[in-house]
């Protein structure tokens, strides 16, 4: 069997082909634009995603050498919301999940009916990154592009449908994440909509992730040089993908994926709904396995950062590694010292992620010294990166979260003593993955149960996800950074009415 | 050319000698350099036979200069007068007047088991209403104390203790001398109400009183006459008058036209000094006071010590912002381009707070243990904005000092500068912008050795007073401080102080893990 998984992301999408074996056999990579219109606003030309995804694909068939694909599966970035019309063209641009305009809308849902209470009986607290706010914001805002809209899409249910399917659908992981369903139903919840004043008419049906929603175009088909029209399964969401792929499907197996953002996801098989969670900012909704929830922290201040850091302060090591023909990431990672660094560094750049999602912190760097080096204060970076996923993983734990068997996926988990250095800091064995690509092959395993290859998703996952190394925390490391974890866990708080200060009035959010 | 007069400053990177008309015209000078040496983290020490061959070396240069651009003969010289860093140790010397060790240096910040142990000898209270001073590891007598406890064998054999500028001098005289301003910043046991010794707390503290010579000198008082070996050593001609000489700050405050009481000034280099001239006993033990070099017994400098200043820019330039440059001619310095850069920054480096403790700090929050700290990192900045917060830091820094402590309150509007720093407009003006007054920078080519040379001159009658040296000080530029601005660092300057009490107990665990 072939299966086209593609995972459109918020900067890139990546196409893959998978046999049956989980084998690949092509991929195609590229990258698109965020749009910033304003301050806290984040778009994107959905149109033009739908394009590039049908040059990727087209290209990775023809690598691949087939004439023939069985299905087409999407794992797609969460939370942004495209309206579109009666055809499924996009009326707007899409307004990402980053994106913070709705801000005064949860801040307005918070009040109508609590935070809590709305987490408990949807298991997402009102946010900004949530599609309800966002479609509230259309409606309040832009009044004229509601009347024209005939569905609220994301990006699954866009692409589909651009790409032949009849109807108007979503797959359970991204409903169950939009504050509008109910997480016992699994369907659109009445009060919610009536609340938020949006009308159920306007939102898709809900099917399972990895059903199908329909078949490709003929003409679309054709065009990618296929002589058959494949199936079109939505894969849902990129976590619960990754999550899949990654074989986060019994409870203990946690995924840290490091790529931008870095993220701590695990799924479990009853709903918590704690206050615990809500407070964390922690969502609770399905998981891409039927009958299981999923939840994720989330640092969007990941990989990201140290490429700031790389761009401000490592012209060397790039040029270096240019004249070497290496990556100035690796040439800046060997030059770190073995030994811990003697420095605390917060790298919430860009405010920080769950637990505290606060968008009014910053980056600090403490304990400095006239003997400190770049290299030191690259290695405390990275360290601040896994303290911030230890912080998470802790938290998981409280509130009864499994999570011992971290799994390392993406770009973070490609150099072994980054890997290491996350097993020193968390102080627990971590291991990488033989396919890093989590996202794709969760999709493609979906896929595969879906159209019945696989009688259920557990045994894709047993069949096809493997670990490939296991890294175990160094003692003597540990012991350090244990013992700093403290510290790093008071430094927060103590520089927190600081970052308020030149702050004020702005809320807290993702 | 008649009665040309030689300076000699002994500095923590070098030995710097100018020879200076009676006018304050420089005629020729020269630099010679010497490493710091650290055995361990936190130590500092030199040797004080390189300082010596650094003085024969410098005034030597200096000397050839002179004669060759000024037609000065060796015979022109009329006097000479020698000043050096301060708050070390001193060159412990034997019975044959060799050194027995390395001079541990101002810098140095190995002696703080000697500070807890002279804390039970001496109270706090006791010891700054006789001396003026707090008890720090700082201050050269625990420095002193850490030698009799470390390496009993050279104690014992230690004949006399002579201060960096009264080490040169025997070089130059075959005298031991010790002036006051050299005495008061061993700390501890100077009086300074008094102007002389404290007999009673050298025995207290455990120092023998015959370390140092009895009777101390003004700067200006003639210590000796220059030797026929020295005189050949430097190219010059024997039995030149040498004063006393005093530590090196206070040379340079001459050198900028500081006479006067409740002139405010700063010496901003490797580190800074933000004092005061002023007649009454200290009242703030935070800051640290010696005798001005003119009229001793009278006036007094008062200042805060900031620990890194222009050292920290550079770390800043070298560690972690290094230029990968463009092929093709460069006109500019590394330091003129981040400069510049930091320049179109807007006021606040866009929220981004530095504390400048990487070497701990001294004033006025005198903690060893107190680290660097970068706040508010965002991805928008750019090392420019790192920069220039470090420099607005830096300003933060000399706010605090004048604002905390009462010796300042009689001061005007205005700071005269001096140091390495004058040459760096932007900061000059931050400075200026943070702490509301007006800045008046002076020539930073030559600063102590023009100041010994004035002390020389008025000590030997070629200069009527001192008075007449005011036309030596060159001033260069004025910043006016900018009250928009002023009111936007306000805001900072606030977050500045709340940043270290939130972050130096944590500072402190990370240090002692």
């Amino acid at each position: 069997m072939r299966i086209c998984s593609v995972d459109v992301g918020t900067t890139g999408t990546k196409a893959i082909i998978f046999d049956e074996q989980g084998r690949i056999l092509s991929m195609a990579f590229r990258e698109y634009p965020v749009i910033c219109p304003k301050v806290g606003w984040a778009e994107q030309d959905a149109g033009k995603v739908f394009d590039i995804i049908l040059e990727l694909m087209g290209s990775c068939i023809c690598n691949a050498g087939i004439r023939e694909l069985d299905a087409v599966s999407l794992s797609v970035q969460g939370d942004a919301v495209i309206p579109v019309d009666e055809d499924g063209k996009a009326l707007c641009s899409a307004i990402l999940g980053m994106d913070n305009r709705s801000a005064p809308q949860a801040g307005w849902c918070d009040q109508e009916m609590g935070a809590y209470h709305i987490f408990s009986k949807t298991g997402m607290r009102p946010h900004p990154i949530n599609s309800a706010t966002k479609i509230m914001w259309i409606q309040q805002e832009r009044k004229e592009i509601a009347r024209q809209t005939y569905k609220y899409l994301t990006y699954d249910g866009y692409l589909v449908r651009r790409m032949g399917a009849d109807g108007y659908v979503t797959d359970m992981t991204m409903a169950s994440r939009s504050m509008l369903c109910g997480h016992l139903s699994g369907d659109w919840d009445r009060q919610m909509l009536s609340v938020c004043g949006i009308d159920r008419s306007v939102l898709p049906d809900i099917i399972p992730s990895g059903s199908v929603a329909g078949r490709m175009l003929r003409q679309t088909a054709r065009q990618l040089c296929l002589r058959n029209q494949p199936f079109l399964v939505i894969g849902g969401h990129d976590q619960t993908c990754a999550g899949v792929g990654a074989g986060a499907v019994v409870p203990g197996v946690a995924v840290d994926s490091h790529g931008t953002a870095e993220v701590l996801s695990a799924g479990f098989r009853i709903p918590i709904l704690s206050e615990e969670m809500c407070d964390g900012f922690y969502p609770c909704y399905h998981h891409g396995v039927k009958g299981q929830y999923f939840t994720f922290a989330l640092n969007h201040c990941g990989g990201i950062v140290f490429r700031w850091y790389r761009d401000c302060f490592s012209e060397e090591e790039k040029r270096r590694a240019g004249a070497e023909g290496r990556k100035a990431y690796d040439v800046m990672v060997e030059e770190m010292e073995d030994t811990p660094s003697g420095l605390l560094f917060l790298p919430h750049l860009n405010g920080s992620g769950t637990p505290y999602c606060d968008i009014s912190a910053r980056g600090s760097i403490l304990g400095l010294t006239l003997s400190t080096t770049r290299a030191e204060v690259g290695k405390a970076l990275l360290e601040g990166l896994s303290y911030e996923i230890r912080l998470n993983a802790e938290r998981f734990r409280d509130m009864g979260i499994r999570a011992d068997d971290i799994r390392c996926v993406g770009g973070g988990a490609s150099h072994d003593r980054t890997v290491q250095l996350k097993a020193d800091v968390l102080g627990q064995p971590v291991s990488t993955m033989k396919n890093r690509e989590a996202a794709s092959l969760g999709a493609a395993i979906l896929a595969l149960n879906g159209l019945g290859y696989f009688k259920t998703v557990e045994e894709g996952v047993s069949c096809l996800v493997k670990t490939d190394r296991v890294y175990y925390p160094q003692k003597e490391k540990a012991d350090i950074y244990s013992a700093r974890f403290g510290l790093y866990r008071q430094t927060y708080h103590a520089l927190e009415p600081i970052y308020r200060y030149w702050n004020k009035g702005m809320v807290r959010s993702l | 050319m008649k009665n040309v007069l030689i300076g000699i400053d002994v500095g923590t990177s070098g030995t710097k000698a100018a020879v200076v008309d009676t006018d304050g015209k420089i005629l020729g000078e020269a630099l010679v350099g010497y490493p710091v040496i650290c055995l361990e983290n936190g130590w500092a020490e030199q040797d004080a036979l390189l300082w010596e061959q650094a003085v024969y070396q410098a005034s030597g240069q200096a000397v050839k200069q002179a004669a060759v651009l000024a037609g000065v003969r060796p015979g022109d010289v009329a006097g000479i007068c020698v000043s050096g860093l301060f708050a070390g140790s001193g060159v412990p010397l034997d019975e044959t007047m060799k050194p027995l060790r390395n001079a541990i240096i101002w810098m140095d910040r190995r002696a703080v088991l000697q500070c807890r142990n002279t804390r039970t000898l001496v109270s706090d209270e006791e010891l700054f209403s006789i001396t003026g001073n707090r008890n720090d590891a700082y201050f050269g007598f625990n420095k002193i104390l850490w030698i009799r406890d470390n390496e009993s064998d050279i104690w014992e054999k230690i004949r006399w203790l002579l201060s960096s500028n009264g080490y040169i001098v025997y070089c130059l005289t075959g005298e031991i001398s010790m002036d006051h301003t050299a005495a008061a910043n061993i700390g501890g046991i100077y009086d300074l109400d008094k102007g002389r010794w404290s007999y009673p707390t050298m025995e207290r503290l455990g120092i023998r009183e015959s370390l140092f010579p009895e009777h101390l000198m003004e700067p200006q008082d003639i210590a000796g006459y220059l030797t026929e070996e020295a005189a050949m050593k430097m190219g010059l001609v024997p039995g030149i008058p040498v004063c006393a000489g005093c530590t090196d700050c206070l040379a340079s405050m001459i050198s900028a036209g500081v006479f006067e009481e409740n002139v405010q000034t700063a010496v901003i280099g490797t580190s800074i000094n933000w004092g005061i001239l002023h007649r009454d006993f200290p009242t703030d033990s935070r800051l640290v006071t010696m005798p001005h070099a003119i009229a001793p017994k009278i006036l007094k400098y008062t200042y805060g010590g900031i620990s890194s200043a222009g050292v920290l820019c550079k770390w800043f330039l070298e560690q972690v912002a290094p230029f990968t440059r463009r092929p093709g001619t460069v006109v500019e310095t590394d330091f003129q381009i981040l400069e510049k850069e930091a320049g179109r920054i807007p006021p606040g480096s866009g929220g981004l707070l530095v504390l400048p403790y990487f070497m701990g700090e001294r004033s006025p929050i005198w903690d060893s243990g107190a680290r660097g700290v970068f706040c508010g990192l965002s991805m928008k900045h750019t090392r420019a904005h790192m920069y220039r917060a470090v420099l607005e830091a830096l300003s933060y820094a000399c706010r605090q000092i004048r604002e905390t402590s009462p010796v300042f309150a009689l001061s005007g509007d205005t700071c005269i500068v001096s140091g390495g720093a004058c040459c760096s407009g932007l900061w000059m003006q931050i400075l200026a912008d943070v702490t509301g007054l007006r800045i008046i920078t002076t020539d930073d080519s030559v600063q102590a050795p023009a100041g010994d040379a004035l002390i020389a001159g008025v000590s030997i009658g070629v200069i009527p007073s001192y008075e007449e040296g005011r036309k030596w000080a060159r001033h260069k530029e004025v910043y006016e401080p900018d009250w928009d601005r002023f009111w936007i660092y306000d805001k900072y300057y606030k977050e500045y102080l709340r940043l270290y009490d939130a972050t130096s107990g944590i500072v402190h665990s990370l240090a002692d893990m």
